[in-house]
């Protein structure tokens, strides 16, 4: 089962349906995944001195291909990085608070790549106030339907509905 | 209302209940006693008196109170409740669905509604996220919400537009099974560097060997 590196697919008919991009993605995502379990045996304390400096070695060549292997996503907000969860730049949009003298809580939401196999999602990320915070991830069209309950949302209140 | 009679309307109708306690608290210590009543002369345990008090005409005026302040609230246009008490009125929405982060994440859930505020009358856009609850974690840790006035709540919307567009390219089902793929060759290399740890070190040499089928330059 030899293939060649960033483009071609694997021969597993399950990641041959996989774009070079998200392909690149999940054999990058895999090495980094060798390279924490590499580091996390470096730092066993019962390893012989003469494996510690041959998984150095190997270690440093891991990170450099590891590198070498990812690629962002096309709006990714920080290209210029090493292999990361990418987005795209967005700004966090203020809320209000929901009694007087509560703290203002506010939402984003934007385009996101797993580091580990490119899957590409919406990420919502919505902060309380409370110093509460969950971020959710959604397909485009689930984000557009709640696009969807936002404007309709808004378009009730706009309504010219009365505050009697 | 037929029971509104029977107490001076009042501004506040729920501040009968008295400074310090909790306004429609029927279920504590009153309820306790009237629970109590029919069994004639029996002392009321949770009463400072130690005996059954005639607190019936308290419960009816509180009752009456609670039925007039509900039937002059004013319910928003949108409210889905309307037949319910004041209460904070939402519009209704399902929750929709996400998807999973990574093959170990939980999906979750999101809804924006409108939102009538119940005492202030504000109306703002309310957004919500909730993962599902999962043992060990805590309760808090699992919903956020935040209320939007109308035109923050179209910016949020124009945001979640783009990002779909920007990431529409997704095929969420088959990039998860590739990332099985992949978790069982490292799975495999795993096996490897536990020999190293054990310290086999020939193990070294084929960790380079399945590192590079990994990244399919072997």
């Amino acid at each position: 089962m030899t293939v060649t590196a960033d483009t071609t697919p694997t021969v597993s008919t399950k990641t041959a349906m996989l774009s070079p991009l998200a392909d690149a993605s999940r054999r990058a995502s895999a090495f980094g995944a060798a390279l924490r379990a590499m580091r996390a045996a470096h730092d066993d304390a019962s390893i012989r001195p003469d494996n510690v400096a041959a998984i150095e070695e190997a270690y440093r060549a891991a990170s450099t291909e590891a590198d070498r292997l990812f690629q962002h996503a096309a709006w990714c907000d920080r290209p210029d990085t090493d292999t990361h969860c990418c987005m795209a730049h967005t700004e966090y949009i203020e809320g209000v608070p929901r009694m007087p003298g509560d703290a203002p809580a506010n939402a984003s939401a934007t385009a996101w790549a797993n580091e580990e196999d490119a899957a590409q999602s919406v990420c919502l990320s919505v902060e309380d106030g409370e110093g509460d915070s969950q971020d959710g991830w959604f397909s485009a069209d689930a984000a557009r339907a709640l696009a969807a309950q936002l404007t309709a949302a808004a378009d009730l209140i706009d309504g010219g509905v009365s505050r009697d | 209302m037929t029971t509104s009679t029977q107490i001076p309307r009042t501004s506040r109708p729920l501040e009968l209940a008295g400074p310090g306690e909790r306004p429609a608290s029927l279920s504590t210590q009153e309820g306790t006693c009237m629970r109590e009543q029919g069994s004639a002369s029996l002392g009321c345990a949770n009463h400072p008196s130690g005996r059954v008090q005639p607190n019936e005409e308290y419960a009816e005026r509180l009752l009456a109170a609670i039925a007039e302040r509900d039937a002059a609230f004013v319910h928003a246009p949108f409210c889905d409740h309307p037949e319910a008490g004041a209460h904070p009125c939402t519009s209704s929405a399902p929750a929709l669905p996400g998807v999973a982060y990574s093959v170990r994440g939980l999906p979750a859930t999101a809804q924006a509604i409108a939102w009538s505020e119940e005492d202030t009358r504000e109306q703002r856009v309310a957004i919500v996220i909730e993962h599902p609850y999962v043992e060990d974690e805590p309760a808090e840790d699992v919903f956020a919400e935040a209320w939007l006035e109308p035109a923050t709540a179209r910016a949020l919307a124009a945001q979640l537009l783009d990002a779909a567009r920007q990431a529409d390219a997704a095929e969420f089902v088959a990039e998860l099974d590739a990332v099985g793929e992949s978790d069982r060759q490292v799975t495999e290399l795993g096996a490897l560097f536990a020999r190293v740890e054990a310290g086999d070190f020939s193990t070294v040499a084929e960790v380079g060997d399945a590192m590079r089928r990994i990244v399919g330059v072997a």
